[in-house]
């Protein structure tokens, strides 16, 4: 299945993981959470603060399907 | 107030709106006169003119993008804002421009060398100079009619809650998540509104949150299940200047949003900017 994946802040520097494409997408054996998707793309799970699918809050064992947007925050704090 | 309204009437002088339209204005320099004739604050003088349909030449090019009634409202409004830095400075500047009638000011923190990239209150020559008062003697040359309560104090006391018993706003220009958490939960309490911001690199976030709403919690609580918390975003990537200039300008309208009624009136809705890819995405928590 194919999942449209976005990296934000510090967390860009994974989008450049050969299993991502140059436009974001990820292909991936189905079923899969969202954890399993920064699995693949060694992506540290304690390096994510904040995980949206299809642009609502979501957690570290949100299922996903085919078709998806995920997206991923490191913390951001800075004033 | 009779008195400063004939002195008003007197003084008031016609003029051409970018509009075409005749509209009646006044000067910075006579209202700070009929204010010390009066002995009241320039504030009340200003107030006393938009009542009377008279437009501020300061405030002529708001308009009509916000009108005299709107001028009004922002004129006997008070926003609180939470930090004096990169964040925090440019908001308090946009609102002394748009007009806000009380600023409760509040950064424990001097001006250091390091602050030079990004804060707009910060400069060469009042390095070491606290935050909280700068930010005042600045808005008083942007804006006479401003009232500014300096405090150079953090936000970490419930104790403090007084001290925001005027106020409509919150604008959360701080620096860590858990003075940020505790600001949020005090506005919480108080039932007012406070605008989320925080910045990274190139990139930087926005937050309405209304009281009772739980989003500060999904950014900054440390409730993690496997581990401790990560290096925080702006750690790794630094804060060069557009952010914070571009993530203020973003809280400024959020404000006068909330204090005029207008815009989006959902909470849970972030908005996240990333200036390097030129893009914007919305996220509901």
């Amino acid at each position: 299945m194919r999942v449209e994946l976005k990296v934000f802040a510090s967390l860009a520097k994974y989008a450049a993981h050969p299993l991502l494409s140059a436009d974001g997408v990820v292909e991936l054996p189905s079923p899969v959470s969202v954890g399993q998707i920064a699995d693949a793309l060694n992506i540290p799970r304690k390096e994510i603060k904040l995980i949206f699918l299809n642009g609502i809050h979501a957690q570290i064992d949100t299922a996903v399907k085919d078709g998806d947007r995920v997206g991923f925050f490191p913390p951001i704090g800075g004033g | 107030m009779r008195e400063i309204a004939a002195d008003i009437e007197a003084t008031w002088q016609s003029r051409k709106h970018h509009t075409g339209q005749d509209v009646r204005t006044i000067s910075d320099r006579d209202m700070a006169a009929i204010a010390e004739k009066h002995r009241q604050p320039v504030r009340e003088v200003c107030i006393q003119c938009l009542k009377m349909g008279i437009t501020p030449l300061r405030y002529l090019r708001n308009s009509p993008a916000i009108s005299l009634d709107e001028q009004i409202i922002l004129a006997e409004s008070e926003v609180a804002v939470a930090g004096c830095g990169g964040l925090g400075g440019q908001v308090i500047v946009h609102l002394a421009r748009l007009g806000i009638g009380r600023l409760l000011v509040f950064d424990p923190d001097a001006f250091d060398e390091t602050n030079l990239n990004r804060q707009t209150l910060s400069s060469s020559d009042n390095l070491n100079v606290l935050k909280a008062e700068e930010a005042a003697r600045q808005v008083a040359m942007i804006n006479p009619a401003v009232e500014v309560s300096a405090h150079a104090i953090a936000i970490t006391d419930p104790g403090q809650k007084p001290l925001f018993s005027k106020t409509n706003v919150v604008v959360d220009a701080l620096d860590s998540a858990k003075d940020r958490l505790f600001l949020a939960s005090l506005a919480s309490d108080l039932g007012i509104p406070l605008i989320h911001g925080a910045v990274a690199g190139f990139e930087g976030r926005v937050l309405t949150v209304f009281p009772g709403d739980t989003g500060m919690e999904a950014l900054y609580s440390s409730e993690k299940p496997d581990g401790p918390e990560p290096s925080s975003a702006e750690n790794l990537l630094g804060t060069p200047a557009l952010a914070p200039a571009l993530i203020a300008t973003f809280q400024a309208m959020a404000v006068l949003n909330i204090l005029l009624g207008r815009g989006p009136s959902t909470g849970n809705r972030l908005l996240h900017l990333d200036l390097a890819n030129a893009s914007l995405n919305a996220f509901t928590l």
